[in-house]
């Protein structure tokens, strides 16, 4: 089954399913130190944000909480996106898009700084090769690094890496104590 | 034909890996069902899916041991039965275990979950898998007293066998694209041999008798027979 259709469940300290009765996390709120520097070095030339994947929220608000001129948030799992509109309700800046970020790339516009975290995305390849049409000349990018050290995933040139001490509760997807957060600028 | 059921099954797997290497050649299961009697989509699986900026390898196998000590004859054209469930994408393979302490003295834990040979073949690979219905999955060379798992199932007191996904576990490769092949289990029927068992004894024909027409030889029973005039 994809992930797109799996049933979440909605918990104060994470987001996971179940498959044959094996519970997979989506995202914890253990990353939100993670989820602050994320947006912090996204967000440090201020102007227009990306953000891929709304997940739990953490890295929006902490997007939110900087200087910035527009918050573009995509998501495609239909339990998350009403609670991305309603998070996004009153926030002028912000605009929800709904669906596979690769399906409507190309009516997106450029940005300042971009932050890819999405969960069982099937084009999740297509994204590096899509990172320079998407972040302005000068921009920046980082994305989840699922890795607990500096393997370069999605094999983007010139990635540094800014490592953060973490205390994971045992999960599925991420159990080091180290994370180290990409960084690329265009 | 006779049919012996299985003493002990598992389903063990290997959840959550992000590398088909960590999945397949892993040696502690992170999960273990002993004995389960529930209806299993993905009681045999190969899955590799997208994760969060990565892949994720899930692997299900699933383990049987027979208690063969009352079978000492030669056997023929025997068989493992899995009654099927819900999922039917995938090729299965029977692969030997040593699972169970080995012998099916013990129950089995989440490191048996290496403990299967893969370049020793006993099975054929089973093409189709049919949901809620008998599966019936030849061994490798099963006319034959001599095959190794009709030998084994002769030799030693106890048979134990893993049935897992051929196409990318089996065969050790790397899915290229995200996969699902399983290939569904209901536990709740129990899992059976079905085999040929030639009377133990005396195997030749006597004055022009078949053997397998000869009961006793003046008064002693085949069974009891190693040899008749030195032959």
């Amino acid at each position: 089954m994809a992930y797109i259709d799996e049933i979440l469940i909605f918990e104060s300290d994470k987001i996971y399913y179940t498959e044959e009765g094996v519970e997979f996390e989506v995202m914890m709120d253990w990353e939100d130190s993670i989820m602050s520097a994320s947006a912090a070095y996204v967000c440090e030339g201020g102007g227009d944000i990306l953000e891929i994947g709304f997940g739990m929220g953490i890295s929006a608000g902490y997007i939110q909480s900087h200087s910035i001129t527009s918050h573009t948030i995509i998501e495609n799992h239909p339990e998350i996106i009403p609670k991305a509109q309603a998070w996004a309700s009153g926030k002028s800046n912000v605009t929800i898009v709904t669906g596979s970020w690769y399906d409507i790339k190309d009516s997106l516009s450029t940005y300042d700084g971009v932050f890819y975290d999405a969960f069982g995305d099937e084009d999740q390849m297509q994204f590096p090769i899509s990172l320079s049409s998407l972040v302005k000349e000068g921009g920046v990018a980082t994305w989840w690094n699922s890795h607990p050290n500096e393997t370069n995933f999605f094999n983007i040139p010139n990635v540094t890496y800014q490592q953060y001490s973490v205390n994971p509760p045992t999960n599925t997807y991420f159990n080091s104590t180290n994370y180290y957060l990409p960084k690329w600028q265009h | 034909m006779a049919t012996l059921n299985a003493s002990k099954w598992c389903r063990l797997a290997m959840t959550a890996q992000t590398s088909h290497a960590a999945a397949r050649d892993g040696t502690s299961a992170t999960s273990v069902s002993v004995d389960p009697t529930f209806s299993s989509a993905a009681a045999i699986q190969y899955k590799r899916a997208s994760g969060r900026s990565g892949n994720v390898y899930n692997l299900y196998r699933s383990y049987y041991y027979f208690d063969t000590s009352g079978i000492s004859g030669n056997v023929t054209d025997s068989s493992l039965n899995i009654m099927g469930a819900s999922a039917e994408t995938a090729q299965v393979m029977i692969v030997p275990s040593t699972a169970f302490g080995g012998d099916g003295s013990a129950d089995i834990v989440a490191g048996d979950y290496d403990n299967i040979t893969f370049n020793t073949t006993i099975g054929v690979v089973g093409a189709t898998w049919d949901d809620g219905l008998n599966n019936e999955l030849e061994f490798a060379d099963n006319d034959n007293a001599e095959g190794v798992a009709n030998a084994a199932i002769r030799d030693q007191n106890y048979f134990i066998c893993a049935v897992i996904e051929y196409g990318y576990d089996y065969r050790d490769i790397d899915a290229s694209s995200n996969t699902e092949n399983q290939a569904g289990i209901n536990f709740a029927t129990d899992a059976y041999l079905d085999y040929t068992e030639a009377s133990s004894g005396y195997a030749n024909d006597v004055i022009g008798v078949a053997t397998a027409n000869i009961g006793k030889v003046i008064g002693v029973a085949t069974a009891s027979i190693g040899k008749v005039n030195s032959i």
